[in-house]
């Protein structure tokens, strides 16, 4: 009896880091191109694992999986996915940073990408302690993605990204 | 008696119909305006065409996305001889139309058909920056002589955003639909093609595109003796037209004429307002002219696309001379089938006419 009244009183003090339910959401990204229209491409799931969200701050990894990508045509879906290199490289992976979670915030991680690990730095918008926008832009050239050119169109370098995740 | 030169000419035309009909067989680009293809996110026809309104002939990449507006296609089917020679940096194109309707009223019936365009022309893509294009053919005039011309040539500067374009070709107003027999396009629609200097200006948000126009001139071969059905000095003036990017598939937008008729006597202002909403099976697209002494003129469509390269419309034409006058608009039913890259077929009927279309594209 006193051992259970023991553990009850360690219970109290003891509290283990919070580790959240599965957040999950969608990313996008949007690039110029030399020819007049952009090419955006929507639709990628995202998965977030290992979220700590501790002393107001939220941090843990987020995983896109680049096959799901849509531009609303086959031909450039499948020079995106030819670009990228899906089949070798499937998803993409941003390590977050502890970053508050209310409110709009500048938020820094490494991102995995095309089987590069380079810093990433953007903006996150909070609706609420569980909803985030991030937006940043990823430049294709740090990460040995060679921009494409077909037929005299080439995407620009920098691409911009946005993740919409809930549940965090 | 028919003096050498005539003969050689003659000779020279006959050439050309036979070269251009063989080339069609081998080359392939597509020449229509397809506004449709904004649902697709490509907000201005610049992505696709050499022309900045759209229409003729398609750049490098238009061909390489013509597979994607076809119901059954191959990997580069669509491009210049079916990707199987490569010819860049100059691309052949080329249309060749044929025609068949029938118009009945209560007065009057009204059928014929026509080889209505058989058009070759050629690009070159100096640099990324620096393209010249010229098109010649036969263009069918329904009951006159077809006449031999060279409708449109233009060299195109760009940089970045920024484009000049010199030459002859059709100065840029509103939505470009294919069909010129349509009320908004009867000033601005194929055979109206002058000579101008145009500016534009294309981002991520809306589009500028500035046309002074300088006239349209006689176009026709040296030795075609047919009847010309072009008049010297009409076409002088400006266009102006402006889109705004509201989101993927939605466009809003404003033009301005102002160009000489009648023989120069008249001069036309004309506004017109446009908007465009399309989804890659969707698209839905408005115009309204307002031309001199109030006539209005007017253009909707709702069409669905629901297998790819198949698509049902349904348009409105109208024009009101009047105020008071009825507006009387023209219901339209259409089917367009692009089966394969470099084929199109079109059937469009209303109370009064029906109207076929069999279309091989370079």
């Amino acid at each position: 009896m006193r051992l259970f009244f023991l553990f009850l009183l360690l219970g109290f003090f003891l509290k283990p880091d919070p580790v959240l339910a599965k957040p999950v959401g969608k990313a996008s990204f949007l690039a110029s191109t030399n020819a007049g229209f952009d090419v955006k491409g929507e639709g990628a799931t995202v998965e977030g694992t290992e979220i700590v969200k501790k002393d107001g701050k939220v941090s843990g990894n987020f995983t896109v999986v680049l096959k799901d990508l849509k531009t609303g045509m086959d031909l450039r879906d499948s020079h995106m996915r030819d670009t990228l290199e899906t089949e070798k490289f499937p998803k993409a992976v941003f390590k977050l940073t502890p970053t508050p979670w209310q409110g709009k915030q500048a938020i820094g991680g490494i991102l995995e990408l095309h089987g590069e690990q380079k810093p990433f730095y953007g903006s996150a918008s909070f609706s609420s302690p569980t909803n985030v926008v991030v937006k940043g832009k990823v430049k294709l050239e740090d990460f040995g993605i060679k921009a494409p050119n077909y037929k005299l169109v080439r995407l620009e370098d920098i691409v911009e990204v946005t993740i919409e995740i809930s549940g965090l | 008696m028919k003096s050498p030169v005539f003969k050689s000419v003659v000779s020279l035309q006959s050439a050309f119909r036979l070269l251009s009909s063989f080339a069609l067989l081998l080359t392939s680009t597509w020449a229509g305006a397809f506004p449709e293809m904004i649902g697709r996110g490509y907000d201005s026809c610049r992505a696709c065409h050499y022309n900045t309104g759209g229409g003729g002939p398609t750049t490098a990449y238009g061909k390489g996305i013509a597979e994607e507006i076809s119901t059954w296609s191959r990997e580069r089917e669509g491009e210049a001889f079916y990707g199987l020679v490569d010819v860049s940096p100059l691309g052949l194109h080329g249309d060749m139309r044929y025609l068949a309707y029938r118009y009945e009223d209560d007065t009057v019936v009204v059928q014929s058909r026509f080889p209505m365009q058989r058009e070759l022309s050629l690009s070159l893509d100096a640099s990324k920056n620096i393209s010249l294009l010229m098109s010649c053919g036969h263009y069918g005039y329904g009951n006159q002589a077809e006449q031999l011309e060279c409708r449109s040539y233009a060299a195109s500067l760009s940089a970045g955003p920024l484009r000049f374009r010199g030459g002859r070709f059709l100065p840029v107003f509103g939505i470009n639909i294919p069909d010129h027999t349509k009320a908004i396009k009867e000033l601005f629609g194929q055979g109206k093609e002058s000579l101008n200097a145009e500016f534009s200006v294309v981002s991520r948000f809306f589009e500028v595109i500035y046309t002074r126009a300088y006239g349209r001139s006689d176009t026709r071969i040296k030795g075609d003796n047919s009847p010309s059905v072009l008049t010297r000095s009409d076409g002088d003036g400006f266009t102006l037209k402006t889109s705004l990017f509201l989101a993927r598939g939605l466009q809003v937008g404003y033009s301005f004429a102002e160009i000489t008729e009648d023989g120069g006597s008249t001069i036309d202002r004309i506004s017109g307002y446009h908007a465009f909403f399309g989804t890659p099976k969707l698209a839905v697209m408005a115009e309204y002219q307002q031309h001199p002494l109030n006539e209005v003129r007017g253009y909707g469509m709702i069409g669905l696309q629901p297998l790819r390269g198949l698509w049902f419309k349904g348009e409105i034409d109208y024009r009101r001379a009047l105020p008071d006058a009825p507006t009387d608009p023209e219901i339209f039913g259409t089917v367009q089938w692009m089966p394969r890259p470099h084929l199109e077929f079109l059937v469009s009927g209303s109370e009064k006419r029906v109207i076929f279309i069999s279309h091989y594209y370079l």
